[in-house]
């Protein structure tokens, strides 16, 4: 897709980010309201941006808008540095944007991010975007957007309640493993994008600023660090996390998120880290033990 | 003042925005820190390179700008005009942002826009010159990018400042935002700070 980008010929002119810089003042302002308001979505205009619809557009605008040629940009795809679009948009923003790029969370200024949280604690000096296909938590209840605006608004939110308590009701648990909505500052319902809800207490009290962009919706919204983030849940029935029988395979980790691997014609099955970057490391650690 | 101040731009105008931007993120990020952004060569007087430095970074013509008594001079609004397209407003209710040269003609904050219940973000973000963010009177910051507790010391806010600023955080989401600024660098005081003192 991003081979679309229009990056054609290797002598064409385009603007450093891409972006053009009334674009990205745009977006950057935007960007600063939705620090000053966390978990509140703010509508980034009406200008046209010039990047096709479709995979990381919200993410894109929002690193083509931060980044800068001191940066070192890590991509992920559902945890893994190595799928067609992380190595994709990490070899667009080393063209446009002249940076070095990282498959090590450590190392990453900015880390832009679909599906997953790195399992490796972010630091004060590290950005994490993070790119959000429906930016508002409500939408799957209300179809409206005055209604859900109002809502905000208002901090009504007892339908999302209701709606997480009739899964206890029916099933003994909430069911909802990705996606799982939050409260920020004890304001704002926010959705933490699709990562599974075993990285939602990543973003309680992260050291590092995380930006969500929304190409299609136009929404941006912004969890600062230090920030009170909590799963919605209730007395009797406290947030858990998704967890494992096993550790990982290759590196033993009992602390990570695991994909279940397909071993063989005959299903037997492994599981590994999600986060392949994580994995990697622990694999390099114990080698230098 | 010449031609040649009205047209001072950033020295390498993209990088520069860039780097001044991201001070400005890191300082919002976290409130308390004071943060160097990178400054146009010259400004015209008395508007500060600083106060400069944010105009060139965030404004153009789709954010109104109101400037305080000591600002609202032809070359300063030919300069904002020139170098970023921003429209200088007279009603403070129509500003997207709002410039101060001394902290002391600061009016009441509900002059300017504090956003809506449904649009928050609707709301003015104040830019003010200090004569330096150390050596005030110490005040004590919390709220989220603090990771308990920051202190603080701006110097040359009027009496009454930070009870006037409690009153604007006790109203979020709606309310207003600041960025204090001294000679080469910012504070950020987005509207979820709270101060005690
Ligand atoms: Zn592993």
């Amino acid at each position: 897709m991003l081979d679309d980008l229009a990056l054609n010929g290797e002598a064409e002119e385009y603007s450093y980010g891409f972006l053009d810089e009334q674009t990205k003042r745009m977006i950057r302002r935007a960007i600063l309201k939705a620090v000053s308001i966390p978990g509140y979505q703010v509508p980034f205009g009406d200008r046209e941006i010039p990047l096709p619809p479709g995979w990381g557009t919200g993410g894109i605008q929002v690193t083509a808008s931060i980044i800068g040629k001191t940066d070192c940009l890590k991509v992920i795809d559902q945890g893994a540095d190595d799928t067609t679009n992380a190595v994709s948009i990490r070899r667009f923003f080393a063209r446009v944007a002249r940076v070095n790029t990282t498959e090590s969370t450590g190392e990453a200024t900015i880390v832009q991010s679909r599906h997953r949280i790195p399992e490796r604690p972010l630091q004060d000096d590290q950005i994490l975007v993070m790119q959000v296909p429906q930016p508002e938590p409500l939408r799957r209840l209300v179809t409206s957007e005055v209604e859900t605006r109002k809502l905000h608004a208002f901090a009504r939110y007892g339908l999302m309640q209701v709606r997480l308590y009739e899964d206890i009701a029916r099933y003994g648990n909430i069911v909802m493993s990705h996606d799982y909505p939050v409260r920020v500052h004890d304001r704002y319902l926010a959705s933490p994008s699709p990562v599974p809800k075993f990285d939602n207490p990543k973003l309680h009290r992260s050291r590092a600023l995380t930006i969500f962009g929304a190409g299609r919706e136009r929404r941006i919204y912004a969890i600062p660090p230090f920030t009170d983030v909590r799963s919605i849940d209730f007395d009797d029935h406290p947030f858990e996390r998704q967890k494992w029988q096993s550790c990982c395979a290759r590196c033993g980790a009992e602390d990570s998120y695991l994909d279940e691997m397909l071993l063989d014609d005959a299903g037997n099955t492994q599981f590994v880290c999600s986060d392949t970057s994580y994995c990697n490391d622990r694999l390099s650690e114990g080698a230098s033990r | 003042m010449n031609a040649s101040v009205i047209s001072t731009q950033f020295a390498d105008p993209i990088h520069d925005a860039q780097q001044a931007f991201r001070g400005l993120l890191a300082a919002t990020s976290r409130p308390g820190t004071i943060v160097t952004i990178p400054l146009p060569i010259a400004s015209p007087a008395p508007l500060s390179p600083t106060l400069a430095a944010i105009g060139l970074t965030l404004l153009d013509d789709a954010t109104p700008v109101w400037l305080d008594p000591i600002l609202i001079q032809e070359p300063i609004r030919q300069y904002l005009l020139f170098n970023t397209g921003a429209r200088v407003v007279t009603q403070p209710d129509s500003a997207a942002f709002a410039f101060f040269a001394k902290a002391r003609n600061l009016p009441d904050f509900r002059v300017f826009p504090r956003g809506t219940p449904s649009y928050p973000d609707r709301s003015a973000t104040l830019v003010v010159q200090v004569p330096l963010l150390a050596g005030g009177r110490p005040v004590s910051l919390r709220g989220p990018g603090i990771e308990s507790v920051v202190s603080v010391e701006p110097a040359g806010l009027p009496d009454g400042f930070w009870d006037r600023w409690n009153e604007n955080a006790a109203n979020y989401p709606i309310g207003i935002d600041m960025i204090l600024a001294d000679a080469c660098s910012i504070m950020s005081l987005p509207r979820t700070v709270k101060a005690s003192f």
